[in-house]
């Protein structure tokens, strides 16, 4: 493998399935709630906390507590400018990869 | 790593790349549809055209109908913004400032066409309706909505062909109905996130 393939622009942290899935989710929206995101991606609490602290670290998306008195704590859990950009580079370099087989029929 | 990111492969092949794109784009639209879901706006609009013609009788005089939607409009806008607003799944904003220009659009649109061409083009105000209608199918993608602009689109056309106070609240009873049915349709087919959960 070169550097030149496609291949090498493709970024392991959003490459993992469930965390561009989480991406891929947040991508479409301004905000979704973690609930609602587990529930839609078919993961565990722990499991959706596990890939959300490795994309937080990464910068690729924001997590919030908000409180309203009275009520329930709700987690927002929304994707950044850099997570947008991070997942933008990865769907041209799935692209590139399609388009670097000339003929595929 | 756990047994599932173990056996991830990479997209080294061209079938592997293309899944993911697909992956991505079914994500993006699940999460659009949760956020956009259709079937609240529907029902209320539904709800205000079946009233209409009751309500108009009540108020009385050739001013009537554009005190009741003058009225109801509003109602309607600040009722859909309050459930947007509480969505566990949020509209980009540029999608949610588009809309409040066209349902601002929509409502002065419809408001001054009735009042203006109320005695000469019955129609127009439902025709303005329609064409907000068209615009929001467009920026939710649903299907649901497109149909509720067309149902509009043929009370207008009904409308312009016979502009009598009869014939107008037979078109609002019916246009009612049809958004009333395909908001519940809409609530039945689309899988939606407003239950609360444990």
């Amino acid at each position: 493998m070169t550097s030149n393939h496609p291949i090498s622009q493709i970024d392991e942290t959003v490459h993992q399935r469930y965390r561009l899935g989480i991406m891929a989710f947040l991508s479409g929206v301004e905000r979704a709630d973690f609930r609602t995101a587990r529930d839609e991606l078919g993961l565990t609490d722990g499991n959706l906390n596990r890939h959300l602290v490795l994309l937080a670290d990464a910068g690729f998306v924001d997590v919030t507590k908000v409180a309203p008195e009275g009520k329930r704590t709700r987690t927002w859990l929304s994707l950044t400018p850099a997570g947008r950009a991070a997942l933008d580079e990865h769907v041209r370099a799935l692209r590139s990869i399609i388009d670097s087989v000339p003929d595929r029929t | 790593m756990n047994s599932a990111s173990q056996s991830i492969p990479t997209p080294a092949n061209v079938t592997e790349a293309a899944a993911q794109l697909d992956a991505i784009e079914a994500g993006r639209s699940a999460s659009m549809r949760l956020a956009g879901a259709v079937w609240f706006p529907l029902l209320i609009g539904g709800i205000a055209n079946i009233a209409a013609p009751s309500v108009t009788a009540l108020i009385g005089g050739a001013a009537a109908p554009a005190w009741y939607w003058g009225f109801a409009g509003p109602v309607i806008g600040l009722a859909c913004a309050g459930y947007y607003a509480s969505r566990p799944v949020q509209l980009p904003h540029r999608v949610s400032l588009i809309s409040v220009l066209v349902a601002i659009a929509m409502g002065v649109g419809a408001l001054v066409l009735g009042i203006g061409l109320a005695e000469s083009a019955g129609g127009a105000p439902v025709l303005a309706v329609a064409a907000g209608l068209g615009a929001f199918a467009v920026l939710y993608r649903s299907a649901h909505v497109g149909l509720v602009a067309a149902s509009h689109l043929v009370g207008a056309l009904v409308m312009f062909a016979d502009s009598s106070d009869r014939t107008a609240a037979v078109v609002f009873l019916c246009v009612g109905a049809v958004s009333c049915a395909i908001a519940l349709a809409a609530l039945l087919t689309t899988h939606h996130v407003d239950e609360p959960r444990p």
